[in-house]
């Protein structure tokens, strides 16, 4: 009778633990969607940005803070891209588990193929550097399985007995990765953007054209993190013209005066497009960043090439 | 002990430059460079340029458990260089949920320049209200504070300290047991703002019994409104307000109070213009015959900052010091000020 009392107890104490879902929190939404793809209704992933911030420069609000100290996975795109604030708000939460090293923490650049990892000494009069590689993979779908890996396993760490779920969901979103990867593809394919050269104002876009086949020719900016003075826009301008660039993407929070001027003396289209996901984190949010960056291209293409 | 400093530093340092990353060990350096030239006097005695601190510092964790810090700092007081240490402590964020603590010689946690080492403040020179209340630089002394995020659906924290008292703000003597140690208390909350925006407001409350029996009670409001865009800090919004009651035991308590507001702008990406008011005030002063005597010490510093990364800042200010008793200007004080930062090394993440 007293052991039956006790199981009755446990059942009631134990109850909300195991049918609790994973709280995880993301740096970018583009994560934040990942995880609530795989992990469906064992988890409820939120994200710290809201995707229209440059993820470069985010201030350690308190209210970050109040939203890791009660997470049981954050993740974070890792490569140092949120050195600046992250470590700042980890350190205040009072939340062992999140703290970099710790079950709940989890760096999604781990399994990555990076590009562009500098070689030999790199130091500030470079500009902002990333010393382990670009960070920007998340404009990539194909860098995004990989990625789904990494969030799979932070999940497992809480919830091992979820695996079946994870791995089902894993398996629909990689799929859905690679629809929205054809799918845009075949849009760009009349273009053949494997012989056209494009660049980009910083090199965000690294990862997104190495996806699509795109050729870039490098970045407006010409040290990372620093605004390219009137000399290295003119200098720039006149290259990318020489070497017929088509366009030129940019992120929608970069300066459009720079921006505008690059284009008035090149006379080469700027695309000013998100790179994270905006607005609501639904099933569809991925593949509708996706298709407006693509569809921003193919519109720009199209009217160029009539 | 300067000299011991110096060694200590060295030996550190190359420690940490050997130990790499493996042992998380980040090592920076914070240099801050002002000078001054006053306008409408003869007097230039103080028309010089100096090297205000010079700060190394070094942070890592310990071990799985805690973290720890150590800095050293040399200040320029009256033109010579002289090497102490700042900061010591030893904290940790995973030993009870939702809090932190630290223990040893730090800043302390009240207000909002308090926290923030000098070469990080959005302008020159401490305001009035900051320099009486807490010293130049801040108050620092060995103790142990900790805060808690209190469970609520918005950022709310509360933070209490209790520090030696021996001695209080920036002294360099051994002080004397106090009556009753430095107790101090802050309770912090976040709101969001339209257009991307943020807003973190303090209430702070400070007390200490000194060996004399002299109580001091602070009571202070803190705020800092930002908006950023990108790499610029859009518009910021800071201002403090302290009200101080000192109560000597033999004769009667005074009180003052002390605020300042300075609201700045991005003129571009890496360029910044500020305003600092700065307020004073002795409450209830009376003369010899009773009589009560309005007063106040003001200043404005129009700011301009270039900062060409997070790492160096070039900044000029135009100051212009009133000070006013009974309704007369009593001392009428310009000068032109200039301030020259940079961080070398490891830097950590910034607080908001």
């Amino acid at each position: 009778m007293r052991s039956k009392w006790i199981s009755i107890l446990s059942l009631f104490l134990l109850a909300p633990v195991c049918w609790a879902k994973i709280q995880l929190v993301s740096t970018i939404p583009d994560l934040a969607w990942l995880a609530q793809e795989i992990g469906g209704e064992q988890v409820r992933a939120k994200a710290l940005l809201k995707g229209r911030e440059n993820p470069h420069y985010v201030d350690a609000v308190p209210d970050f803070i109040r939203q890791v100290s009660d997470a049981d996975v954050v993740c974070q795109v890792g490569m140092d891209l949120e050195v600046g604030y992250l470590p700042a708000i980890l350190a205040r939460s009072g939340n062992a588990k999140i703290q970099s090293g710790g079950s709940g923490f989890c760096d999604v650049s781990k399994s990555i193929p990076v590009l562009e990892k500098p070689f030999g000494a790199i130091d500030r009069s470079m500009g902002d550097v990333h010393p382990f590689g670009n960070p920007h993979f998340y404009l990539s779908p194909t860098a995004m399985m990989f990625v789904a890996d990494e969030i799979r396993n932070a999940l497992l760490k809480v919830k091992p007995d979820q695996k079946d779920l994870f791995e089902s969901g894993i398996k629909t979103v990689k799929a859905r990765l690679q629809i929205i990867l054809t799918a845009n593809r075949d849009k760009l394919k009349t273009f053949q953007p494997e012989h056209m050269l494009v660049a980009e104002y910083h090199k965000e876009f690294v990862y997104f054209f190495n996806d699509y086949g795109f050729k870039s020719l490098g970045s407006v900016e010409e040290k990372p993190g620093v605004p390219p003075s009137i000399g290295r826009l003119s200098e720039f301008a006149l290259a990318a013209k020489k070497a017929k660039v088509r366009f030129i993407l940019a992120a929608d929070y970069h300066s459009a005066k720079n921006l505008k001027r690059f284009e008035e003396l090149s006379g080469i289209p700027v695309i000013q497009v998100p790179t994270l996901i905006q607005g609501e984190l639904g099933s569809d949010a991925y593949a509708s960043l996706q298709n407006q960056i693509v569809d921003k291209i193919v519109h720009v293409l199209t009217v160029v090439k009539k | 002990m300067k000299s011991l400093c110096l060694i200590l530093i060295c030996f550190v340092a190359s420690q940490g430059r050997s130990a790499g990353d493996a042992s998380g060990l980040k090592i920076s350096a914070a240099v801050d460079i002002i000078g001054s030239v006053n306008v409408n006097t003869k007097d230039s005695a103080r028309d010089r340029i100096d090297v205000r601190e010079a700060e190394i510092l070094l942070t890592g964790p310990i071990d799985h458990v805690f973290d720890g810090l150590l800095s050293f700092a040399a200040h320029s007081e009256k033109g010579i260089a002289r090497a102490e240490l700042h900061e010591a402590f030893i904290g940790s964020t995973k030993l009870i949920p939702r809090s932190q603590f630290k223990v040893g010689q730090y800043f302390l946690g009240v207000g909002r320049l308090n926290r923030f080492h000098r070469h990080e403040w959005p302008f020159i020179s401490a305001p009035k209200v900051q320099e009486k209340f807490f010293g130049a630089e801040g108050a620092l002394d060995t103790g142990l504070e900790y805060t808690v995020l209190v469970p609520t659906s918005f950022f709310l924290a509360a933070t209490l300290g209790l520090s030696n008292g021996y001695t209080y703000g920036h002294s360099h003597n051994e002080g004397e047991r106090p009556k009753v140690p430095t107790h101090y208390g802050r309770l912090a909350s976040y709101q969001a703002l339209p257009l991307g925006g943020g807003a973190e407001l303090g209430l702070n409350f400070l007390q200490r019994t000194a060996a004399d029996s002299t109580r001091m009670t602070l009571y202070g409001v803190d705020f800092a409104a930002k908006w950023r865009e990108g790499p610029a800090l859009n518009v910021l919004l800071q201002s403090e307000l302290w009200v101080r009651v000192l109560e000597p035991k033999a004769t009667r308590a005074e009180k003052a109070l002390g605020f300042y507001l300075f609201p700045q702008k991005a003129l571009t990406e890496q360029t910044y213009l500020g305003v600092l008011w700065d307020y004073y005030t002795v409450l209830e002063l009376k003369d010899v015959t009773g009589k009560h005597l309005q007063n106040n010490e003001q200043k404005f510093l129009p700011t301009l900052t270039y900062k060409a990364s997070e790492f160096s800042t070039l900044r000029l200010a135009y100051s212009l010091a009133y000070l006013a008793q009974d309704g007369h200007k009593t001392k009428n004080e310009q000068k032109i000020e200039a301030q020259a930062t940079f961080i070398i090394g490891a830097h950590p993440a910034h607080a908001f």
